[in-house]
């Protein structure tokens, strides 16, 4: 067992990258994961008093829902954000920490951050700042709002912020009141658009040498994925509105119940031919050859009820029919798609060889993009930080016995077990499945290791 | 901004791409300085012909849709299939090759990526795809409803006494659309040192990379997370009735509901049955009545304006014409005026995803024609000369 993933040392795209990390919670922390994905090398600083949320907290799910006494250590999510970093617990609050802060972002070519936008202006590290003893610096700051505009100091949150981006008024069932869909979105759309933009600046810099401030603002995000309500809204045409299922470039789209506890084909009819293809297929349930769209959706709906999801999916993809089963967890490890694909990367978290989610592509060349490694411990690599800046040893034991740098949070409550079953009879769980060990062990891959 | 050069300058991209995500991806590509060139069959992408149109100064009818995802391209119109040299030459002088979003197309064009790899073995390869272009299910059809089903999103979206629920319009897809733009420049990046790459990216793996906690809630502790009981507490973000529309609102350990009581006035919120989340679900409408009543007459606007200026965590629901309205995102600069007129009047499109501070987004070109640019890019005699 080692912290590393079997084949972390083949080079990435960014191999060579010094990336700091100050972020925490979603989308930023993601953001630095795949940049380590790419070969960067990413350090995450973490208070020594404040766990980040998906370390302990909110968002923490430890293995095996046994945290022990260091559950920070073990949590499911960050282990998915925050894969291949490594680990300085650094009090920012102290000017020694700031110091060494400093030391660090002189030598990085990335600097990622989340605070609110007085937090590095108070320090008095702005990329204006930073850039007088390292020009190359480019610099994300994530926020809700951005660092311009009125709503600039406004706090924002995923959920809230979902609906004022304009995601959640065309999600709901039809003709009913909007609603959130998923997890939290705007994280994603903002993990994608940063590394996009830090990207852009790096390629820029080959040219000019120089780094530049990346002001990343989640809330003006929402827009572009919304084009065709734009569109709608200045075209004089009806208002889009909640659908339910139904997509607008489909004749008939839906989820329909079948055989089994929960179990849902999704099908888009997307035009005439298809109609017919379908109507071919739940022929037995039609009273008409040549059904009308309410008739092929009861067609399909009787049809499906006798069917697994993959059964009915596979039925209708073979006559060319968008479909597919809605996949749960177990079904995505278990699909023969993301598994031919090894859509899961495999790290080893306490003794056990567990799958996060990996990156949407298959690559192929001379390089690799992979999770290198797990998450880090809390303050794992303090040692070997410093170390690399240089810092001979007693300077590292006086930051020590400051409390600047730390090796075990101060201050804070190991995190309790998750009770779920309440968590179950509040619905916010089906169920604690027994299955997950032996889905586990059937599609963990086995590699040359032992 | 200083006159230092757009990021992908120099950098040339062909996009043989249809849809939504692929244009998309080519289009932030340049939007940030590269040459795009769209490669169409002589019917050109279906896009072209999805309504609503706008009407160019010339009078002619265009595609809404297309122009907002291929503004900033060229146009050159070939048939992959029997025009291959052209292809071939063009792609010599490419640093980017986007492929998608319909995958029946390569089989029809005659192209093997793997091929095409050795051929042009400096060139990043990328297709965008429903499934992506290997595994059982490469030939899978998918629409947006289709991907957050395969991706995992749908069986923990929607009401548990009710089916799963999509995210709205075709979110998904677009989305991919930004995987796939900085997976190009991620590519671009390595090829320096590691030459040409081809990368296969699958839209309904870019759903599932989302779920970053629903997968190890299964994979850690065994817990299946699903579709949300129909009562929810209705101050964990879910939107709220208010006025003439409606709000979010967000308890949590630092705004506590004596917070909002105040905020709203009406200390019936302050009582002891609503501190806790589970309260307020099981009473989730007296709750959402308190909100409804306190907030009868006050725009959802105002509310949020009022509520996030004390430092709660507040929202509302906007829809396309507000955000347009919008007078921070006017500020930020995030909309361009786009070519034409759209029912009679200029309209306008999201430009600017993110700021950076010497790097702006330029709007260069209207989208092309099918072929305009043939003559800039194509050497050779068009397609049935040959």
């Amino acid at each position: 067992m080692s912290r590393e993933a079997v084949g972390s040392d083949a080079p990435g795209p960014l191999e060579g990258l010094r990336v700091v990390d100050l972020s925490a919670v979603f989308a930023a922390p993601y953001m630095c994961g795949i940049l380590s994905d790419f070969g960067a090398e990413v350090i995450k600083i973490e208070p020594p008093s404040k766990l980040d949320q998906t370390r302990g907290g909110g968002f923490g799910r430890y293995l095996r829902n046994e945290p022990g006494d260091d559950g920070w250590n073990w949590s499911g999510t960050f282990h998915s954000l925050n894969r291949g970093k490594r680990s300085l617990v650094l009090d920012l609050k102290q000017e020694a920490g700031r110091s060494v802060l400093r030391r660090l972002v002189d030598m990085a070519d990335i600097l990622v951050e989340n605070f609110t936008p007085r937090v590095m202006r108070g320090w008095g590290m702005t990329h204006a700042d930073l850039v007088t003893s390292n020009p190359g610096l480019i610099m994300l700051s994530n926020t809700g709002y951005g660092a311009s505009g009125p709503w600039s100091g406004f706090k924002a949150q995923g959920t809230s912020l979902e609906s004022t981006m304009g995601l959640t008024a065309y999600s709901g069932y039809p003709g009913e009141k909007p609603r959130k869909v998923g997890q939290s979105y705007p994280d994603f759309l903002a993990a994608w658009t940063g590394l996009y933009a830090i990207l852009a600046a790096l390629e820029e810099r080959h040219d000019s040498g120089e780094g530049q401030w990346i002001d990343l603002a989640m809330y003006q995000l929402g827009p572009a994925v919304i084009p065709e309500a734009l569109i709608a809204a200045q075209a004089g045409a009806e208002q889009l509105t909640c659908e339910g299922n139904a997509e607008a470039d489909t004749l008939l789209s839906d989820v329909y119940a079948c055989r089994g506890d929960d179990a849902w084909v999704a099908v888009a009819v997307e035009d005439d031919a298809a109609r017919l293809r379908v109507a071919g297929i739940v022929r037995g349930h039609l009273s008409d050859d040549d059904p009308g769209l309410a008739e092929l959706g009861r067609g399909l709906a009787a049809w499906a009820m006798t069917r697994t999801p993959d059964e009915a999916a596979e039925t209708l993809q073979s006559h060319g029919v968008a479909a597919s089963a809605v996949a749960a967890v177990r079904d995505l490890l278990l699909d023969g798609q993301f598994r031919h694909r090894e859509f899961f990367d495999w790290v080893d978290v306490r003794g056990e060889t567990l799958p996060l989610p990996g990156t949407p592509f298959v690559w192929t060349g001379s390089s690799t993009v992979m999770s290198r490694a797990r998450a880090p411990l809390f303050g794992e690599d303090n040692e070997t930080v410093l170390s690399s800046l240089g810092m001979p040893a007693a300077e590292i034991e006086t930051l020590r016995r400051d409390a600047v740098v730390v090796d075990a949070p101060l201050g804070v409550q190991p995190p309790r077990p998750l009770d779920l079953d309440a968590l179950v009879q509040a619905g916010v769980y089906r169920e604690i499945a027994a299955d997950v060990t032996d889905v586990l062990d059937k599609v963990r891959p086995h590699g040359d290791e032992e | 901004m200083s006159t230092r050069k757009a990021p992908l300058d120099d950098v040339r991209v062909v996009e043989l791409g249809v849809g939504l995500a692929t244009p998309l991806a080519g289009r932030l590509l340049g939007d940030i300085g590269a040459e795009v060139i769209k490669v169409e069959t002589p019917e050109g992408d279906p896009t072209r012909s999805e309504a609503p149109y706008y009407r160019t100064d010339d009078g002619e009818e265009r595609g809404a849709l297309f122009e907002y995802l291929n503004y900033n391209k060229w146009g050159v119109s070939l048939d992959p299939g029997t025009d291959r040299g052209v292809l071939d030459d063009l792609l010599s002088t490419a640093d980017i090759l986007l492929i998608g979003d319909d995958i029946g197309q390569l089989a029809t064009w005659g192209i093997d990526v793997a091929s095409l790899h050795e051929a042009h073995p400096g060139l990043v390869i990328e297709t965008l795809t429903p499934f992506g272009i290997t595994g059982p299910k490469a030939h899978w059809k998918a629409t947006d409803l289709v991907l957050q089903a395969a991706g995992g999103l749908l069986s923990f979206s929607g009401n548990a006494e009710r089916s799963p629920l999509k995210r709205g319009l075709r979110q998904s897809t677009f989305q991919a659309g930004l995987t796939g733009a900085y997976v190009a420049e991620a590519a671009l990046l390595g090829a320096r040192q590691h030459r040409g790459t081809v990368i296969d990216i699958s839209m309904a793996e870019c759903v599932a990379s989302e779920l970053v906690m629903t997968i190890p809630e299964y994979t850690f502790l065994g817990a299946v997370s699903t579709r949300r009981p129909g009562v929810v507490d209705p101050l964990s973000g879910d939107p709220l009735p208010a006025g003439s529309g409606y709000v979010s609102a967000q308890v949590n350990s630092l705004t506590p509901i004596s917070v909002f009581a105040d905020f709203i006035g009406d200390q019936r919120l302050a009582e002891p049955q609503y501190e806790t989340s589970e309260g307020r679900a099981t009473r989730a409408a007296a709750v959402g009545e308190i909100f409804r009543s306190a907030l009868e007459n006050e725009q959802p606007r105002e509310f949020f304006e009022r509520a996030s200026a004390q430092g709660l965590l507040a929202g509302f629901v906007q829809t396309a014409d507000q955000l347009l309205e919008c007078p921070h995102l006017g500020a930020r600069e995030v909309f361009r005026v786009m070519p034409g007129t759209l029912d009679g009047r200029p309209w306008r499109m999201p430009a600017t995803l993110a700021s950076l501070s010497h790097t702006g987004t330029t709007v260069r070109r209207e989208a092309p024609q099918v072929g305009e640019h043939n003559e800039e890019f194509v050497s050779r005699p068009k397609a049935g000369v040959l």
